[in-house]
């Protein structure tokens, strides 16, 4: 070996030291790029939170709060509700990978009096209500505060995941190989309303069946801390005299396997959820998505919309507007 | 815990300065305290099979005891009998249960009968193969009177679970490992700091070449390989030649310079294969531990390999043995008989090993046996007998009919890395690993680690996790 060591330097803290100290440049580059380097994806969707944010921040109560991932994202008319409920919208739905705990956690805080959540979770929220992946880091990185709603334990990685992410964009943009990459027309962050909705998307023909994305299910259905989590969102509610109800997320004919929402059905209930309308109701027909076998276009988002409406007021849980219970 | 990974990053400094300022001092609280470490480490992944593990090394403990205290060569080969089927009864029941169950169920159809068999959802548990061959060897070992049966629990269930080589190896032997964790270690700071060196470059064999080569590979062995063109399935065998390399020697790698920080040398897994000249010589330089664990275990106790039928014979049981080893999957089944077959040419010639290192003139030979290794590769990849065929088949087809553009201008980055990879394995082929021997000049030795870490630093995918190939072995 060329490098030789002298029989006195026996200390592994020493050895510890000197790969910390190999480490300071790596770690200046790093927090240079957190500084000046580009965001971690030119896809920026998930700055998208930044606006819901600001509105479920700016909205009193009474209030109507959607959370779930994109299938509610994409296929929830916030204006369609507003006016069956006589209350304000905010669809705080984009990603079913940031987990329901981190969707609880971003609600919790601004729930008031009068105030309904409802809850459209895609199947995985009930199987892993917790995740950790790579949308926490685009997330954190279009919107830093969200490091908050994280767990601490949780947030180094995350805070060096956007380090990392930011130098590869600066490299790749150094390299000009960030020309393959365009950013996408759907997937973005001016891409919804003002109430929350995914728009960008109403106009678009369904992606060929070849390409769209089925639904996994992953067993076992009920997993991790849904129970937990769910019974903490329902304890906030109960304390700020708001209401919570679970509502099926939308599938593609295809995609629908009946046990398992039946599973769902049972396994809610148990823990004292109930959830509303039948899960068949929500199913609709592969041409009526748009690139997933949950992301809903035009009508199927309209009808949708509509019979969550029917189902909400036939609940008994949620007060209508006269005028949508006329309508029912 | 995967080695790529940010639990790793803050578990390895916390184990090392645990390991040697707090349990430094005493021996038995050093091996408790590795214990524990490579539980957690293994517990990370999944708890539930951190029973199976401790009932298999404890298992094997004490068999080794009863081997040892046998009055008579009858009892002991019936301890040593009962830790064989013990041992591959358990790697059988996770990994080759429905695989049987799945051959006998097509048997009984072909014969004309209606079988009900039963099959059996389990999960594959992490590094079964390589922990329980570990273990047996060291019930052989012990029955072959090269080792004397440890009565400290502790450092055996250490030597089972060390952390660096728990699940994917090398598979060190009962009688090189044992003994390291029966005697004091003392910190050995250039073997640590060379330890550190050849994870540098595991790290960078794993996640600029395997991880960045895997997206290319799974999207060429998934597409129809009827409409794709010859030189694109070329290239998706080439490319998967060097993601199993990347991937396997770059666990290697960091799991031996893992080990070496805490005073432990594992055995060599790799030695450059692809600058190997024959296929004989391949086999003494990939995958080292298990190709002399299975030449010790299986190839030898045969018997008969004096003979040129012999060789041959127990060549192709060793390889096809092998070749299951990897997987219940007829594919790694065929993969190994045809490593076998490559191998009989040199039987037949009665060939002389090459003992000495590959020069720029033994370039054909080289060129040739890779190709003939990736080859092969295309079995190992497939999911079954017939698309590997079917892969072939239309490689050799379409590089007639329809060769296509080459795709290398497309993925230069990647193939530039690769070239990169092996002009230094080149450079270094003499060594242990790639960045044995480096300058002296200190500023230009961490001038080469700073460009080594940034560039793995701009090749770590954060939107997947890609966990090492091995592991499902």
């Amino acid at each position: 070996m060329a490098s030789s060591t002298s029989s006195s330097d026996r200390s592994p803290i020493r050895l510890l030291v000197r790969t910390a100290i190999f480490a300071v440049p790596i770690a200046l580059l790093l927090l240079l790029a957190m500084a000046f380097g580009p965001h971690a994806s030119r896809i920026d969707f998930m700055g998208g939170v930044i606006a819901k944010h600001a509105r479920l921040q700016a909205l009193g109560s009474p209030k109507v709060i959607v959370i779930g991932g994109s299938n509610a994202a994409f296929g929830i008319d916030s204006e369609i509700l507003e006016r069956a409920l006589c209350k304000p919208v905010v669809n705080m739905s984009i990603h079913a990978s940031l987990g329901f705990k981190f969707m609880v956690d971003e609600i919790k805080r601004s729930l008031g009096e009068g105030d309904l959540v409802i809850a459209a979770l895609e199947h995985s929220a009930y199987s892993k209500p917790e995740k950790d992946n790579d949308i926490h880091i685009l997330t954190v990185d279009r919107w830093p505060e969200s490091l908050d709603l994280l767990p601490w334990y949780r947030r180094p990685r995350i805070l060096l995941g956007v380090m990392v992410m930011r130098a590869q964009g600066a490299w790749k943009i150094f390299t000009g190989a960030c020309k393959d990459d365009s950013p996408d027309p759907v997937y973005r962050a001016d891409g919804f309303n003002e109430r929350g909705d995914l728009v960008t998307h109403l106009g678009r023909p369904p992606r060929e069946p070849g390409r769209q994305q089925h639904v996994d299910y992953h067993l076992p259905l009920f997993g991790g801390t849904f129970s937990a989590v769910a019974q903490e969102l329902a304890d906030s509610a109960t304390a700020n005299h708001a209401r919570v109800v679970f509502a099926w997320p939308v599938v593609a004919r295809t995609s629908y396997r009946p046990v398992f929402h039946e599973a769902i059905r049972a396994g809610t209930l148990e823990q004292g959820f109930d959830m509303i309308g039948v899960s068949e109701d929500y199913v609709m027909p592969d041409t009526a998505f748009y690139d997933t076998h949950h992301h809903l276009r035009a009508t199927g988002r309209r009808l949708r919309t509509e019979r969550l409406v029917r189902d909400l007021c036939a609940s008994g849980m949620v007060t209508c507007c006269a005028a949508s219970r006329d309508t029912l | 815990m995967l080695f790529p990974s940010f639990a790793f990053l803050v578990f390895l400094p916390l184990v090392f300065l645990a390991y040697w300022y707090v349990f430094g001092r005493n021996l038995r609280a050093q091996n408790a305290f590795v214990l524990v470490a490579s539980y957690v480490f293994y517990g990370w992944w999944d708890w539930r099979f951190l029973g199976l593990l401790f009932a298999s090394s404890m298992g094997d403990m004490l068999i080794g005891r009863a081997i040892e205290s046998s009055a008579g060569p009858r009892s002991r080969k019936m301890w040593l009998l009962f830790s064989l089927v013990v041992n591959l009864g358990l790697l059988s029941t996770f990994k080759y249960f429905n695989f049987f169950m799945d051959g006998l169920h097509d048997l009984l159809l072909q014969v004309g009968l209606q079988p009900d068999l039963p099959t059996m959802r389990l999960l594959l548990p992490v590094g079964i193969s390589f922990y329980t061959f570990q273990s047996l060897s060291y019930t052989i070992e012990i029955y072959r009177g090269h080792l004397k049966a440890t009565r400290d629990p502790i450092a055996f269930l250490a030597f089972v679970s060390f952390f660096p080589q728990l699940v994917a190896g090398p598979i060190v032997r009962a009688t090189t490992l044992l003994p390291q964790f029966l005697a004091p270690r003392t910190f050995d700071m250039a073997a640590a700091r060379d330890g550190l060196r050849q994870m540098l470059w595991g790290f960078f064999k794993k996640i600029v070449i395997a991880d960045t080569c895997a997206p290319i590979v799974n999207g060429i062995f998934a597409g129809d390989v009827s409409t794709t063109p010859g030189i694109t399935l070329f290239f998706g065998a080439f490319f998967f030649a060097f993601q199993i390399y990347g991937d396997f020697s770059g666990y290697s790698d960091i799991a031996i310079g893992c080990a070496r920080l805490f005073g432990i040398q594992l055995t060599r897994n790799f030695h450059y294969p692809y600058f190997s000249r024959s296929i004989s010589e391949f086999w003494r330089r990939w995958h080292i531990s298990l190709s002399t664990w299975f030449r010790d275990y299986v190839y030898m106790p045969l018997g008969g390999w004096r003979t040129r039928w012999g060789r041959f014979r127990n060549i192709m049981i060793t390889f096809t043995v092998s070749g299951f080893w990897h997987g219940a999957n007829w594919t790694f089944i065929g993969w190994g008989a045809l490593h076998g077959a490559y191998y009989m040419p040199e039987v037949l010639r009665d060939g002389k090993a090459e003992r000495d290192d590959p020069e720029l003139r033994d370039l054909p030979r080289i060129i040739v046996t890779f190709l003939l290794v990736l080859l092969a590769w295309v079995l190992f990849r497939s999911q079954s007998l017939a698309t590997a065929g079917a892969y072939l088949f239309y490689m050799a087809r379409h590089a007639l009919l329809d060769p296509g553009v080459l795709l290398l201008w497309s993925l230069r980055s990647e193939t530039a890395w690769i070239v990169f990879m092996m002009v230094v394995e080149w450079w270094a082929r003499r060594n242990e690993h790639a960045l044995y021997s480096l300058p002296v000049v200190r500023a230009l030795r961490w001038s080469i680690y700073l460009f080594l870490a940034v560039i793995i630093l701009l090749h770590i995918d954060m939107e997947t996790e890609h966990g090492f190939i091995y592991f499902q072995f």
